[in-house]
């Protein structure tokens, strides 16, 4: 190899003596010396921004309803020491009038509250939920600092109005540029900020600088390597040695690779030791975008080389490499509108099987239903432009029916716009959707008991509405096609005078996030339901769990009818919290609470923890999980690793071990239901193809391929296959993303129980471009060993 | 064949470049060369422009490869890895990445030429010497003179002691002094049992160091073997004798042409020896016979002196290499030069021991 490893190492020699190469590490050094001086500094999360509240309406809807209330109530006492414009328009709110009040305006209002204590009262508060930090704080009295002081003012606000704020940590980053704050105050939590800096900052950084700049700059010096290495004077005495022109060939396409190699590793380690030194992240993965970067620049190079070998000349290479790029961008902006309004709107997202019929919810807002003998998908009403349409999971009722709902532009904004109608799915009314009970506002799912109530978890409230109410609202229209047609488009503007008629106390409630008309709190007010949350209700229905942000709590139905209609709170045990999605799921008659990255506890229904279950040789340390259901008559449990992987955790009696078996044949799985009427497990994977799991036997029993139609089959005929010959340059981003985080997927904000993931396109982009490269060498060692020079 | 080692050995070899597809017409560079360099010999290739001299050598280096025929170095194909280890080449145009310094493209051609560290180390201070470049070896090559760049090339050729060096124009570039110099490094390397294939414009430079040259054109070798054998085989050597008859210098009318023919015809013969006999304006007779034999020139004066013909002058003309080359090359119709039977002056090769010294 020494011939070649002198070609290489000559490469090296080369590349140093090029001036654009001085140019370019003056450029990083430049770069990397203008972002060292970023730094952080750790505060407590004090202040109060427009994007801390989950759920402005209700923030508004307790102000306003308290602001007057003659009995001192916690949001009363914060509402009254507002500032005197915002009471002005509190009032009017509780007036009825429609006043807009800018949630920042209120949230610079709520942070003036920090610095002042008139507003608080001990006793006003003592009904409040108060977590242990508060409590602590509260406890350390008065030798407190001044920062602690308007922390535990915040948390006071916060435990006044309950399911108004987003989850935060209590310490926060600022960041700082040579030792002075931001101008801009910048606080995230620690977890945020080492999302945003590995996902999104290093990964942008590194697409512009290192896969754009560097990459172009790499092919403009090296763009002459192969053509001078032809020159007659140079190739002539280089054949003449005893080498293989192969070799000779390969080793200068690797001796191409060193400019970039030489810039992109000063880019990335100091990029390195100063998220290290600086932000004290040291994320050695960061470091395995060096050999990422060179592979970038090897598919540019491989096109540029074998150019440049046939035509011998820089600047045909140079244009073709660039015609390349631009190929390729075009393909991958193809292929990324394909993936956006294509294959991604149809994507399942959740489903539910009533006999032999299969409703799901896809991505883009669309409610549809399987029809196996035409192996197609019949949407079951019109899609909303643009799939701004939230469609609630649907579930089946005990008697067949199924319950959804469809959110108008709830897919950016939990709340939706107007009023959300249930919408009822009968056998009867050929699973046409028909409107039904109101939901309440910002509802994120629902969930059935064994006596046909349906149950509805928004931001903030849990609350259930019995099988008699859910019924379908008769419109009058006689032809049963145009009935259902109207019914899910009914405008909710036209509802607007009815709603403004009802009693000012409903339209709060309302805003508050409580439906009046059928559905009732179900969980009593000091309930938390904070995310991460999940509910299990037990197989009689008469139990409910709950786990929220760190709380697990037993509710039961109450004997007794009570004025509020709340369950009965038998037990309430604190965790240990965290911000990971968790998944609470009965199994056999025990519960057991599923996080991230962490092994599955069990305990019994009297939520009494069982540390004496263990899971046989399956490491749940890197096991990241993406929904989980009960099936089997809840002997079993069935999680879907946010890779798409499902796995079936099963318990046996008398036996402490729980047994863990991957269920094989499927991938790329997006959601699950079980169908109890034929005991199968339905999985939706591969964007819209299903299949039924026999879980005894832990075997496919049914696959359904649906026929694709219209742009889809353009999407798989035209767009996939020119993705697949064309290297996905533009997808590496994604697999940067993926080693610098460490995580294949991404989790976007929660709504419901499970985050939407986004799984990135790792080995994809990695395959395409490692073939592309390898056909390019290949045609280049074959014309190079065969031509005549 | 001759028991001395055979170093290059090419026979019938053709080449043909193919035109391009749908344009240009296929180019036969080389139609058939046979010819052989032995161990220990300085050999010299010689043509005009286009004669195919730089595709033989290419194809020797493995450069370009064969249509037909067989080239081989040390018994091994041409081109071939264990060929070219055993071959130093410095081509016409040498081109060195302008990063180096001379002592750094030692470095990576020694490398190139499968030599270890230590051994590149021990040999390439004594190289730059010996090709006057000690001193200047850590300057960039992009300073250097066409010369000096000359004597790099030479150095990296010599660095892996090769047995064959093939040398295209080595002198080109190089002043007076710097050719004298390169002609005394190849006449010792000869010394040293090393083959040279020399490729070079300069006739003269060519005669003083090869021992055999092969002339090229239009593909084809023309002439091949030691120069004295191509420049005797190609015409010999002229003899002019200018003759009369009586001392006063006119012209005996009994002398005729036929009589000083006949008197001739029996020493030179009619066939084998050429002979013309000229009525020269100032009464006297020129003969011109061209023959290397001196016994019979000897033998003619004498018969010529018997019959009492008084020898007015004597005067011999050798032609030299450059006569021999023009010649050899003027013929436009290389088919008839391939062809044994046609060949003329065509030299058939051989080994050194089989050539005669003049």
């Amino acid at each position: 190899m020494g011939p070649y490893l002198a070609v290489v190492s000559d490469s090296f020699r080369a590349a140093f003596s090029s001036r654009i190469l001085w140019v370019a590490i003056a450029a990083i050094y430049v770069f990397l010396f203008a972002v060292a001086p970023i730094g952080y500094r750790e505060v407590m999360t004090t202040t109060i921004r427009w994007f801390d509240f989950s759920n402005g309406t209700r923030m508004k809807a307790m102000l306003a309803q308290d602001i007057d209330q003659s009995k001192p109530t916690p949001a009363g006492q914060i509402a009254r020491a507002l500032p005197e414009e915002i009471r002005a328009n509190l009032r009017k709110v509780a007036e009825g009038e429609e006043i807009r009040i800018r949630l920042d305006l209120l949230a610079d209002a709520l942070t003036g509250l920090l610095e002042r204590e008139d507003w608080y009262d001990a006793t006003v508060w003592k009904n409040t939920t108060r977590l242990r930090e508060l409590r602590e704080l509260e406890a350390a009295g008065s030798t407190i600092d001044a920062e602690s002081r308007r922390r535990l003012a915040r948390l006071r606000i916060e435990s006044a109005l309950p399911g108004v704020f987003e989850s935060r940590g209590a310490r926060s980053i600022a960041l700082t540029y040579a030792g002075f704050d931001f101008p801009a105050v910048f606080q995230i939590a620690p977890d945020q900020f080492k999302l945003l800096l590995n996902h999104f900052v290093l990964r942008i950084i590194i697409d512009w600088v290192l896969g754009f700049v560097m990459i172009f700059l790499g092919i403009l010096v090296t763009a002459s390597i192969v053509p001078d290495m032809l020159q007659p004077g140079s190739l002539h005495l280089l054949l003449s040695k005893p080498i293989s022109r192969t070799l000779l060939f390969l080793a200068k396409f690797v001796g191409g690779c060193a400019f970039v190699l030489v810039c992109v590793t000063q880019l990335i380690v100091g990029l390195w030791l100063i998220c290290g030194w600086r932000l004290d992240i040291w994320n050695p993965r960061l470091l395995l975008c060096i050999p990422v970067c060179v592979f970038l620049f090897a598919v540019f190079y491989s096109v540029s080389a074998v150019a440049g070998l046939r035509w011998r000349s820089p600047i045909l290479a140079i244009g073709l490499a660039n015609a390349f790029g631009a190929l390729c961008l075009i393909v991958g902006v193809a292929g990324g509108v394909s993936d956006g309004f294509i294959t991604q709107p149809d994507r399942i997202e959740s489903m539910a099987v009533s006999g032999d019929t299969i409703v799901t919810a896809t991505r883009g807002g669309a409610l549809k239903r399987f029809e196996p003998t035409q192996k197609s998908w019949t949407s079951l009403f019109p899609e909303a432009p643009g799939g701004g349409d939230r469609i609630l999971p649907p579930v089946a009722l005990p008697d067949g029916r199924i319950a959804t709902a469809r959110v108008r532009s709830g897919r950016m904004n939990v709340f939706g716009s107007g009023a959300t109608a249930t919408l009822l799915l009968d056998q009867k009314d050929d699973w046409l959707p028909t409107p039904s009970i109101e939901l309440p506002t910002s509802t994120a799912q629902l969930f059935t008991t064994p006596q046909g109530e349906l149950i509805a978890l928004n931001s903030s409230e849990l609350m259930v509405a019995d099988a008699a109410a859910i019924k379908i609202i008769d419109s009058g229209a006689s032809d049963r096609s145009d009935k259902a047609a109207l019914k899910v488009d009914h405008n909710p503007d036209t509802e607007t005078t009815e709603k403004t008629s009802k009693p000012l106390f409903s339209k709060l409630l309302k805003m508050m996030g409580v439906a009046s008309d059928s559905f009732r709190p179900l969980a009593p007010a000091q309930i938390s339901l904070v995310s991460p949350r999940s509910i299990a209700i037990a197989a009689d229905g008469n139990s409910i769990f709950i786990y929220a942000s760190g709380n697990l709590v037993r509710l039961d139905r109450p004997t007794k009818p009570n004025e509020s209609g709340s369950w009965t709170l038998i037990k309430s045990v604190i965790l240990e919290s965290g911000n990971e999605p968790a998944f609470l799921r009965l199994i056999g008659d025990e519960l057991i609470l599923m996080r991230s990255e962490s092994t599955p506890e069990f305990y019994s229904l009297t939520l009494e923890k069982n540390t004496t279950r263990g899971f046989d040789g399956f490491d749940f340390s890197k096991f990241k999980i993406g929904s989980a259901i009960s099936c089997d008559g809840f002997n079993s449990v069935v999680v879907v690793s946010i890779d798409g992987l499902a796995f079936l955790l099963q318990t046996t009696k008398g036996s402490s071990g729980v047994a863990v078996s991957p269920i094989g044949g499927v991938s790329d799985i997006d959601a699950l239901t079980w169908d109890k009427g034929q005991s199968r497990l339905w999985l939706s994977h591969h964007v819209d193809q299903l299949a039924a799991i026999d879980i005894a036997k832990n075997e496919i029993v049914t696959r359904y391929s649906p026929r694709l139609t219209g742009w889809r089959l353009v999407d798989r005929y035209v767009v996939t296959p020119l993705r697949t010959l064309t290297p996905q340059t533009g997808e590496l981003s994604e697999t940067i993303a993926a080693i610098v985080s460490g995580q294949s997927t991404i989790e976007l904000p929660m709504i419901a129980e499970a985050p939407p993931i986004e799984r990135y396109n790792v080995w994809r982009p990695v395959l395409t471009c490692a073939a592309f490269i390898t056909m390019m060498l290949t045609i280049g060692c074959v014309y190079f060993s065969r031509a005549d020079f | 064949m001759s028991a001395i080692e055979s170093v290059i050995s090419i026979d019938r070899l053709v080449k043909t470049y193919r035109g391009r597809f749908l344009s240009g017409r296929a180019i036969n560079a080389l139609s058939g060369v046979t010819l052989d360099a032995f161990r220990g010999e300085v050999f010299g290739l010689l043509g005009p422009n286009g004669a195919g001299k730089t595709t033989l050598i290419k194809i020797l280096l493995g450069v370009v490869r064969a249509s037909s025929g067989r080239a081989n170095l040390f018994d091994q194909p041409a081109g071939s890895i264990l060929a070219r280890r055993r071959v130093g080449y410095l081509p016409e145009s040498l081109r060195i990445d302008r990063h180096h310094t001379a002592r750094t493209a030692l470095r990576y051609y020694g490398q190139m030429s499968r030599l270890s560290s230590s051994e590149i180390a021990l040999k390439i201070d004594p190289l730059l010497e010996l090709v006057g470049l000690q001193g200047r070896d850590r300057e960039p090559v992009r300073r250097f003179s066409k010369g000096m760049y000359q004597r790099l090339g030479l150095a990296q050729a010599l660095l892996h002691d090769p047995d064959l060096l093939i040398l295209d124009e080595p002198t080109d570039g190089l002043d007076p002094v710097g050719r004298s110099e390169v002609r005394r490094l190849l006449l010792e390397l000869k010394s040293r049992g090393k083959t040279i294939f020399l490729n070079s414009h300069i006739l003269q430079e060519v005669e003083l160091v090869c021992d055999r040259v092969a002339i090229m054109s239009y593909g084809t070798v023309r002439g091949i073997g030691r120069i004295s054998d191509l420049t005797g085989n190609a015409g010999g050597r002229e003899a002019f004798l200018d003759v009369s008859s009586n001392a006063s210098g006119l012209v005996n009318p009994v002398v005729s042409e036929a009589t000083l023919r006949q008197m001739l015809a029996p020493i030179f013969g009619m066939e084998g020896a050429k002979m013309n006999i000229l009525a020269m304006p100032e009464s006297f007779w020129r003969i011109r016979i061209v023959s290397d034999d001196q016994l019979k020139l000897d033998a003619a004066i004498d018969v010529l002196r018997k019959a009492g013909i008084s020898i007015l002058g004597l005067r011999t003309n050798r032609r030299s290499l450059e006569d021999v080359f023009l010649s050899l090359v003027a013929s436009p119709d290389p088919l008839n030069a391939l062809d044994p039977a046609n060949t003329g002056d065509l030299i058939q090769p051989e080994s050194p021991e089989q050539g005669v010294e003049p």
